[in-house]
């Protein structure tokens, strides 16, 4: 490189400042050591400058804060990575996402609470609605939860039941408060995770009751993406959320598994040059 | 059909399709559908779940009583009577997981699996698009490294931030037919680069230049080395070149013009080849450089005076030698 200091010995000062401010300027286009003069001219009157539009012109940013954040807004509520959206968080309850381990959870505390009374009063009410006790009226003998006459089954369980299974539920809840705020943290992911579905299935315009039924392109086109899905891995998306509902019990289902592990493979045989020769001549 | 034709399915994905077009091979999760049947079996909650069932189905329980049961521990406890655990989850004598039952199968197309097809498809889209979006907006506050200058650089390739006349600019540029060895910037201006460019266009030197060159006293051996593109010439001896320049006009400057394509008007020595604003008459007003403060105009007036602020503005590996 010649720079100014030398350049304007060589040639007059001021055509040398000049030439190294085109310079400097010229080489902000990426790419322009690559090209010829005539590609750079024919490119230069090709483009098209904004024009009359001031407020696009007057940005100081390229993205302003405010529209950063109506767009990290409106992805609220996703259970990926920075609060994105995975696949499981719009149709997660298929794969048991937030689910199965929150079930599993809810037996093992009940294991620890006594609810042998609850047990008996909801016993008892489908001894109701089974005739055991009669049924116009019905008795529900003396020792029984809510025991007395009753008019019929609906009054039975309405006003005698019913009120026996607050009061013991009322116990359980003040007796067990460690497993009850589990039970309830439980419940309440369950509960956030369907409503999550709803409310991104909308967004996304998901409406199972308008979706086309037997529709064989759709099944073509999915199988075409299949080996993609199963790139990625991540838990909840749709490598995780396909293997979890491909039912591997048959020949089937365990090739839907094996076309993902196919694509996951893919990635990393491309990546270290390996080739591959999946694909059938037609 | 070819049979040697190139095709997109690999055998994984015609053993699964065939399966999927028969609706096979997709299921609600395993352990998940056997969680909820744990749960329904439980020796408390099972005969809950039978009343509400046998009630309902007999039609001895009334509406307001089977709500009653749906919501019997919604607000402390409601995994005590599988409620809903919260109010806008509506729920029927299934209960919470009858209701999660019915969505996983709502979800795989209740035995039409082309449902499900679709609505994963959808699913995964929406996924890609909005986090596409989200992660750009994020992105988008840090990816410019406060480099951003304005959107009219941003789209044109920072094409507009050399000159934001770009018909002009590109009319003048066009004139310069292959006057310019872009990948060479770094010797914009310098006589040397102008006679390598020649060399490299012609294949060798013109007899015009190497007779000018020799008249101004450059010795032949330079002028004969000129051809290697590795050649160093002094500063003095490019001094010397630009003089002979200035002393090549009419016929033998034409033939230079010629060679370069050069259609610039005004040119009347091949030294004012190294003259950018008779290089470009068009727009050199709104030429502009890169400085430490911003852009800044090259040219300050109409007449062609340069803004000489820029020998102090411009990075200092351009201005100095040594730096």
């Amino acid at each position: 490189m010649i720079a100014l200091d030398r350049l304007q010995q060589i040639i007059p000062s001021d055509q040398a400042l000049a030439n190294k401010a085109l310079s400097a300027g010229l080489e902000q286009i990426g790419g322009v050591s690559k090209m010829s003069l005539p590609t750079l001219a024919a490119t230069v009157t090709a483009i098209q400058p904004l024009s009359d539009l001031p407020l696009v012109n007057a940005q100081t940013t390229a993205v302003p804060p405010d529209i950063a954040n109506f767009y990290s807004n409106l992805a609220v509520g996703g259970s990926g990575p920075g609060n994105i959206v995975i696949v499981s968080d719009i149709i997660g309850t298929a794969a048991g996402y937030n689910y199965t381990q929150e079930l599993t959870d809810t037996l093992t505390q009940f294991g620890t609470m006594n609810l042998t009374y609850l047990t008996l009063i909801y016993q008892t009410m489908l001894n109701v609605v089974n005739g055991v006790y009669g049924t116009s009226p019905v008795v529900i003998p003396a020792g029984t939860p809510g025991a007395g006459t009753y008019a019929n089954e609906d009054t039975a369980v309405s006003t005698g039941l019913i009120p026996v299974a607050q009061t013991e539920i009322a116990t359980l809840v003040s007796t067990y408060p460690n497993q009850v705020t589990q039970l309830n943290k439980d419940w309440s992911t369950m509960g956030d995770q369907w409503l999550t579905e709803q409310r991104l299935q909308s967004q996304a315009g998901i409406n199972f009751a308008n979706l086309q039924s037997n529709s064989q392109s759709s099944i073509f086109s999915f199988i075409t993406n299949l080996p993609s899905y199963g790139q990625n891995s991540a838990v909840g998306e749709s490598n995780w959320y396909l293997t979890s509902v491909a039912n591997v019990s048959n020949f089937y289902g365990q090739s839907v598994v094996a076309c993902l592990q196919q694509g996951s493979n893919q990635v990393s045989l491309q990546n270290s040059g390996i080739l591959t020769t999946y694909n059938i001549p037609e | 059909m070819q049979a040697d034709m190139p095709s997109t399915l690999s055998p994984t994905q015609l053993n699964a399709g065939a399966g999927l077009l028969q609706n096979q091979g997709i299921s609600a999760n395993a352990q998940f559908t056997t969680a909820i049947e744990n749960y329904s079996a439980n020796q408390t909650i099972n005969p809950f779940l039978q009343t509400m069932l046998v009630g309902s189905e007999s039609g001895s329980l009334s509406y307001s009583t089977l709500h009653a049961l749906e919501s019997l521990a919604a607000s402390s406890c409601p995994s005590l009577s599988d409620s809903a655990p919260y109010g806008n989850i509506s729920i029927g004598v299934t209960g919470f997981t009858g209701l999660l039952s019915t969505t996983a199968n709502t979800y795989l197309g209740n035995g039409d699996t082309s449902i499900f097809c679709q609505a994963f498809t959808v699913a995964d889209g929406f996924n890609g698009q909005t986090n596409s979006f989200v992660t750009s907006a994020v992105n988008s506050q840090t990816y410019l490294g406060g480099t951003f200058t304005n959107m009219n650089d941003q789209i044109t390739g920072y094409i507009t931030a050399v000159n934001p006349n770009t018909k002009a600019f590109g009319q003048d540029l066009a004139n310069l037919g292959l006057l310019i060895d872009l990948s060479n910037l770094d010797n914009l201006g310098s006589p040397l680069a102008l006679v390598q460019q020649i060399i490299k266009v012609a294949g060798g030197n013109l007899p015009v230049i190497a007779l000018a060159f020799v008249s101004v006293g450059i010795t032949q051996e330079v002028v004969l080395n000129l051809d290697n593109p590795q050649a160093s010439v002094s500063d003095s001896t490019q001094k010397l070149m630009y003089q002979a320049m200035t002393a090549i006009t009419g016929n033998n400057l034409q033939q230079v013009l010629d060679l370069l394509h050069v259609t610039t008007p005004n040119i009347t020595t091949m030294a004012d080849l190294l003259n950018p604003c008779l290089l470009f008459p068009n727009s050199f007003q709104t030429l502009q450089s890169p400085t430490k403060t911003g852009y800044a105009n090259i040219y300050i007036n109409p007449y062609g005076t340069v803004n000489t602020n820029l020998s102090t503005q411009l990075p200092a590996y351009m201005l100095r030698s040594t730096a």
